[in-house]
């Protein structure tokens, strides 16, 4: 079952287009990666699924609700742009957020247990303001998912966070996926979205780019991706007929590919020592880079927000 | 509902832990503690200060029965217990020079150093009959004090009356008898007169009360601008606050912008409320302490506490839509300005009110809707009070102002909290309203 449908769902600011006739579904208990480039209608999308915005045109369904905000209370929602209360103590914190989401009476056993699953317990009865910041990010994580919402809208969660504290947040979204929750989050870090999600949904300039589960997506992309380790390193890829966008890691060259593997490889014998010849699926990074390849003007352009 | 009341009281409780709301609740016991020191005081202190003047005479008749007239009532203040009424005693002495700008310019100096209270200066034309009004002088540093040129007034003009009378050849047994026969009336203010509706008799009339007439009347529109004062910029500094550290769009993914603007105003609802309890039960103390507990009828109070829930809307809406339109502290400052001299206006208004509280003036001002609740709150404190019609309207076109502010400011809410980085325009904020 499909947790939320949006329909050919369409959004300007003034004389610009933030989303662009954009429809996708997200099944239940899945976790929904959300890609883009800065600027292209992610944080959009996300606010009209959560009824801050409404689309100009098209239709946005939450949990079968076709009037998204009496939805509101079965929906945590992370914003990208989030800050806590600085003179409110911790526990009171996370009780107002909770009862904002007409939490039952479980709340505040709750709160207790999630405390001491962040190694937050002693700082319960502090203001907020004497958190660090890695602490406040695992506060504000909390405050939206105490009310266990059945979908969790995340915008860019693990941006800025420490390993450490990236790693607990992680374990925390699969374990709440794991009790049935279904998580959307936006992300930069297309290694995070790889590793986590289920499905990956990508957004450019408004418009749908890519929809689907991984493979789904680096099948569409074929096997034209060659990962290449020589002793002469990127200069012995120079002036060879098919390949394009050459990625020097430095030890290893990875390239887009087109035309006969094999006479590549005889060629490059030709040229160097070859240690490392793979022929592999696109990663999601590439992808990524592929559509949105930044144009000299638009690096960087802002978040286009009202 | 539920979720407006959630956020109203998260407002409130916030208000009542900040040093804000400590420091009021101390105000107003104090309000009534100053008012029973100030009683106590005034009745314990007599003013038994010696007054010493100096006389400039152009005339060299005035100044002799002067000093003769000072020095029998510095003997009747001697004599008599009751010195409140009369005050300390008056000594003059007689100023003389050549030059009269270098004479005023000496005594002037001592009135300075503290060795001589005023000084007077009595032209030589006084005594003639076309004399100018206010041409006798009277210098002094403390203009307040009043009772040495009253009784300087007074004196003198019995004084000049017996000269220009001599010198009009009136004998002095006729000039004697005609001192005796003087008179100089003086008004008691009355209040309208009502029949007993009991015992069908018709009582007796009360003197005009001062503190019925005029300090329970502004005492309440202050009272009320107080607590305006005092709640609805609060709201300001909350929507700002939630703005600037990113709050508010955490709290639109659980409520709607109109629940949570409503669910603000309801919040600085309760803390007026609170306010309103603390300060008007305080004064009210203080009042029936001094012997005024039946001075503020109770349908007084209840348009009290009508037009201060209209305040309360109208200006939290206001200051709300500046709190959602800026994007720091300094632009809102600003913005708050105009707002502010809205809240401000009717205080400078009403003397004009007091003047003629059922002028055209009084009735123009008290409908205008920023200042109804301030001026209409103090005419229907005065007496006689205006005709009933006129609360009402001033509540009906209140209340449709109010409603409009309150729509247009959800419009400027809905969109400003999610701006970030710059403070919007007039026009921009204008084009919000108009917008879907």
């Amino acid at each position: 079952m499909d947790v939320i449908q949006l329909r050919k769902v369409s959004k300007s600011f003034g004389a610009l287009r933030a989303v662009d006739d954009l429809s996708l579904t997200v099944p239940r208990g899945c976790i929904y990666g959300f890609i883009g480039p800065n600027g292209s209608g992610k944080t959009t999308t996300l606010r009209m699924l959560m009824s801050i915005l409404r689309p100009d045109t098209g239709e946005v369904e939450v949990l079968g609700e076709r009037n998204p905000p009496a939805a509101k209370d079965s929906v945590g929602y992370l914003p990208e742009e989030r800050g806590l209360y600085k003179k409110m103590k911790v526990r009171r914190l996370l009780r107002y957020y909770g009862k904002l989401k007409n939490a039952d009476a479980g709340l505040d056993t709750r709160i207790d247990d999630w405390l001491d699953r962040m190694a937050l317990t002693d700082w319960a009865d502090k203001m907020v303001e004497t958190l660090s910041k890695g602490m406040a990010q695992k506060v504000q994580f909390l405050s939206t998912i105490i009310a266990e919402p059945e979908i969790i809208v995340l915008d860019e969660p693990f941006s800025g966070l420490d390993p450490v504290n990236l790693e607990v947040l992680r374990e925390a979204v699969l374990t709440l996926r794991k009790n049935g929750a279904t998580i959307i989050f936006s992300t930069h870090d297309m290694a995070v979205a790889e590793r986590m999600c289920d499905r990956i949904f990508m957004i450019y300039k408004g418009r749908k780019v890519l929809d689907g589960t991984q493979e789904n997506i680096q099948a569409e992309y074929g096997q034209d991706t060659l990962r290449v380790r020589t002793t002469a390193g990127a200069a012995a890829l120079e002036g060879l007929t098919g390949v394009d966008e050459v990625r020097d890691h430095g030890q290893m060259q990875e390239l887009r590919f087109t035309g006969d593997t094999q006479k590549l490889l005889h060629e490059l014998l030709a040229r160097t020592e070859v240690q490392h010849f793979e022929q592999t699926r696109p990663s999601l990074h590439d992808i990524f880079v592929r559509i949105a390849k930044p144009q000299p003007d638009e690096t960087d352009e802002a978040e286009a927000t009202p | 509902m539920n979720k407006m009341l959630l956020i109203a009281s998260n407002e409130f409780s916030s208000f009542v832990r900040s040093k804000a709301f400590i420091i009021s609740v101390l105000f107003a016991p104090a309000i009534m503690g100053v008012s029973v020191l100030i009683q106590k005081a005034a009745n314990d202190h007599v003013d038994t200060t010696e007054r010493r003047f100096a006389i400039i005479d152009a005339t060299g008749q005035l100044a002799d029965p002067l000093i003769t007239a000072a020095t029998t009532r510095n003997d009747a203040l001697a004599a008599t217990a009751d010195r409140e009424a009369l005050g300390g005693a008056f000594t003059p002495e007689l100023a003389e020079g050549d030059s009269l700008p270098e004479l005023r310019l000496e005594l002037s100096e001592r009135v300075r150093n503290g060795n001589l209270f005023a000084f007077i200066e009595i032209p030589a034309n006084i005594l003639r009959t076309n004399a100018p009004p206010g041409a006798v002088r009277y210098y002094s540093d403390e203009p307040t004090y009043r009772n040495l040129p009253r009784w300087l007034e007074a004196t003198l003009s019995a004084e000049i009356r017996d000269l220009r009378f001599a010198a009009a050849n009136i004998d002095a047994a006729a000039r004697q008898k005609f001192r005796q026969l003087d008179v100089s009336v003086k008004i008691s203010a009355m209040e309208l007169v009502e029949r007993d509706s009991e015992s069908g008799k018709i009582a007796d009339a009360q003197k005009v009360d001062k503190v019925r007439a005029f300090i329970v009347p502004i005492a309440l529109m202050i009272l009320m601008y107080i607590i305006v004062l005092t709640s609805t910029p609060n709201i300001l500094n909350s929507v700002l606050e939630e703005k600037m550290s990113r709050i508010s769009e955490v709290l639109l993914g659980s409520v709607s912008p109109m629940q949570l603007m409503l669910g603000k105003l309801i919040g600085c609802l309760w803390i007026a409320g609170i306010l309103a309890l603390l300060y008007l039960g305080s004064a009210l103390g203080a009042a029936h302490y001094h012997g005024y507990g039946d001075a503020v009828p109770p349908a007084q109070l209840a348009w009290f506490a009508i037009y201060l829930l209209l305040a309360i809307f109208f200006f939290g809406s206001l200051f709300i839509a500046i709190g959602a339109a800026c994007s720091d502290i300094k632009s809102a400052q600003a913005a708050m300005m105009p707002v502010m001299m809205l809240v401000i206006m009717p205080l400078m208004a009403f003397p004009i009110i007091l003047k003629n509280p059922n002028g055209n003036v009084a009735v123009a001002l008290s409908l205008f809707p920023p200042a109804t609740p301030l001026l209409m709150t103090l005419r229907l404190a005065l007496q006689p009070g205006p005709p009933l019609w006129q609360p009402i309207l001033a509540l009906v076109l209140t209340c449709g102002t109010t409603l409009g502010i309150v729509w247009a400011a959800g419009k400027v809410f809905r969109t400003g909290i999610l701006m970030q980085g710059k403070s919007a325009s007039i026009r921009e904020m204008v084009r919000w309203v108009f917008t879907k």
